[in-house]
């Protein structure tokens, strides 16, 4: 429920702790930094990458879109509850495009945008970037 | 002689605890994730959370982020409620509409996050004054107040049993994880240097995880007496506001809940006194 959340925060080891995935999106070829915001925004313009990336490589669905199939198998319900509780199929160029505004950045025509997977190593005393691919791309039209 | 003014009616106390709630929206609203700075965000993530469910199948969030004027309308009037609620007079029906609009609030900042965040303490702590007969409030209070002290006794309890404190690189590994963008972002801020100290010195940074553990722990006593709730504030205000510095992790919904352990025993024993 809504005042319970995650008071098993921090409590137990991290699995795989020496190699961590995580996700960032440039701006013409340019990482959109985020660790100077105030805490709420940082803690958005961090978490979403990821989550947006699970849902786009899950083919639009989250784990809620795969609950409710589960537990509902009369179609109208179940396209009424999907309708309502899960975001509609998003463009990923909307959501690229938000992402940079909810960054402060200005986006002009032919800018382009990534969504981009980093693969960081822990091993040593500060994490190191050890690979990166593109997730999805959109090109300002 | 017993006094007629108690911490659950007590203008003083509701005030000061209604300006604090005024400070934390205003802080969000700073921090530029208000209604407003939510506009058009296309998409969203919650689990099975009922209170969620009721708000999107309402169709209220969807409405908010894609309508601008409507998220400036609605930080305005919490605004404008607060001041009200601060400087003018107490209202019920007031209150009861800065409840669910902090909470629809929380509901649509969590679901844009795409997971829920423990900083619930600005809009639980108005549950309390949703009543107005003094016997609701107080024992409103007392629900609040076990479950706060339950909150942060089994974060404790869960680092114990899911093995985290006996794992000495525990803490180490959580803040190179945390500060993942700052390293890529080559931000040299003291925060970083911090970060990179207690990295390289895995004993200071477990026995800081330890003592976080104790410190949590600790609220166990408030299930026994209300007479070291202060030290509990207290001790709240030293475990927030190391996590800020030390983990990048802000308390600003939770100050509400950090000044009603820390005043509640005083007013108490004016009651009594």
């Amino acid at each position: 429920m809504i005042v319970f959340p995650y008071n098993d925060m921090f409590s137990s080891k991290i699995q795989n702790s020496k190699f961590k995935k995580c996700y960032f999106v440039k701006l013409n070829n340019e990482r959109i930094k985020i660790s100077h915001f105030p805490y709420w925004k940082k803690d958005i313009l961090e978490q979403t990458p990821s989550k947006y990336t699970s849902y786009f490589n899950a083919n639009h669905q989250n784990q809620l879109s795969i609950f409710l199939k589960s537990k509902f198998k009369d179609s109208s319900t179940l396209f009424f509850l999907e309708n309502r509780l899960t975001p509609s199929k998003t463009n990923q160029a909307d959501w690229l495009r938000w992402y940079v505004g909810f960054s402060g950045k200005k986006l002009n025509k032919g800018d382009s945008i990534l969504l981009v997977e980093y693969s960081i190593s822990n091993e040593t005393n500060f994490p190191i970037l050890i690979d990166s691919s593109t997730i999805c791309k959109s090109i300002l039209k | 002689m017993m006094m007629e003014t108690t911490i659950h009616t007590g203008n003083y106390f509701r005030k000061s605890l209604f300006f604090i709630i005024f400070i934390e929206f205003s802080l969000f609203i700073f921090s530029g994730v208000s209604f407003q700075g939510l506009y058009q965000v296309p998409y969203f993530n919650f689990g099975i959370d009922t209170v969620y469910w009721l708000f999107f199948l309402l169709q209220i969030p969807q409405f908010i982020f894609s309508h601008q004027i409507v998220g400036l309308i609605l930080d305005l009037s919490i605004l404008l409620l607060l001041i009200y609620s601060v400087f003018i007079k107490e209202n019920i029906i007031i209150t009861w509409l800065l409840f669910i609009l902090l909470m629809l609030y929380y509901v649509s900042l969590t679901a844009t996050l795409g997971h829920r965040n423990y900083q619930t303490g600005f809009f639980i702590i108005i549950i309390p004054f949703l009543f107005s007969s003094p016997t609701n409030r107080k024992y409103a209070f007392e629900g609040i107040r076990y479950f706060y002290i339950f909150f942060y006794f089994s974060s404790g309890i869960f680092k114990i049993i899911n093995y985290g404190i006996f794992e000495p690189s525990m803490m180490t590994t959580t803040l190179k994880q945390q500060f993942i963008p700052y390293f890529l972002e080559s931000n040299l801020s003291w925060r970083t240097t911090l970060n990179l100290l207690l990295i390289k010195h895995w004993v200071a940074s477990y026995i800081l995880f330890c003592t976080t553990v104790a410190l949590e722990s600790f609220f166990v006593i408030g299930f026994f007496t209300k007479k070291w709730d202060h030290v509990l504030g207290i001790l709240l205000i030293f475990f927030h506001f190391s996590n800020w510095i030390i983990m990048d992790i802000s308390p600003i919904g939770q100050f509400s809940i950090i000044f009603y352990f820390l005043i509640s025993n005083k007013f108490s024993s004016k009651v009594n006194g």
